[in-house]
């Protein structure tokens, strides 16, 4: 199941939320839902903050329907393993590979950029891909 | 969040409960330059209601040090719990911010 929200700060609220219910009714433990809190929130700040800074008026036709800087959010349970899932993040922003980040120092860490560090190291695995001009960004996470 | 405030000897004893993120840090921030600029330089930092705390809240750190650093005061961190504590760990800031387990500890460091 899918849902496509506003990439802007007033909604990250409300995007959290929305992982976090999706989560916990997929009975995941506390722990693993505080971890995966602070990865989606790191995630999701990125996107509000920089995939559409180059394009912040255009509007995206998505099934059928016409969406600002939308960020769609679904969250899936693996049927061969009941305690993985994975969240796929797809944005229609600049191109943004954040598994490039991990080989910054910690210089440039202390000038930004650490959000997205904190995400892919606290991750089980985290996978990237640009398709069709989408940014699609899957997080897995396992319950305990 | 919630941020409660004690001056006990020269030490300003500042709690923070709920979560630190994007949503929140800016009020935090706003509190915290209100009690470096009213002169408080020695501060420590209760995190034992703090669930969760992303690089917004991280950021707000650091510049707290830089500020009390410069008027040559002290930060001390502590009682930060497993996720907290990972949190600054894995960004680096764990080796930039003095962080102690206990209160007492934190207390320690200022004597």
């Amino acid at each position: 199941m899918s849902r496509i929200f506003t990439a802007e700060l007033s909604e990250l609220k409300k995007i959290i939320l929305y992982i976090v219910k999706e989560l916990e009714s997929l009975r995941f433990d506390n722990e693993t839902v505080n971890t995966t809190h602070v990865i989606c929130d790191e995630i999701i700040t990125n996107v509000i903050k920089n995939a559409y800074i180059e394009k912040p008026t255009d509007e995206y036709l998505i099934k059928g329907c016409l969406y600002k800087r939308p960020l769609q959010i679904s969250c899936n349970k693996k049927k061969s393993d009941s305690n993985r899932v994975s969240i796929i993040f797809t944005d229609w922003g600049s191109a943004f590979d954040p598994l490039k980040y991990e080989g910054d120092s910690r210089d440039q860490l202390r000038h930004g950029g650490y959000g997205i560090h904190i995400a892919v190291n606290l991750a089980e695995c985290i996978k990237y891909k640009r398709e069709n001009s989408k940014n699609i960004l899957t997080v897995y996470m396992s319950s305990k | 969040m919630k941020v409660l405030e004690e001056k006990i000897g020269n030490v300003y004893n500042v709690k923070i409960s709920g979560k630190l993120d994007a949503t929140t840090s800016g009020e935090f921030d706003t509190n915290l330059t209100r009690i470096v600029d009213s002169g408080e330089i020695v501060l420590a930092i209760d995190f034992s209601g703090l669930d969760y705390i992303s690089s917004a809240g991280l950021r707000i750190f650091l510049i707290l040090l830089k500020k009390i650093k410069k008027a040559d005061g002290k930060l001390a961190c502590h009682s930060m719990n497993d996720n907290v504590k990972e949190v600054f760990v894995i960004s680096g800031f764990s080796s930039i911010i003095p962080i102690f387990p206990t209160a007492e500890e934190a207390q320690s460091s200022f004597e």
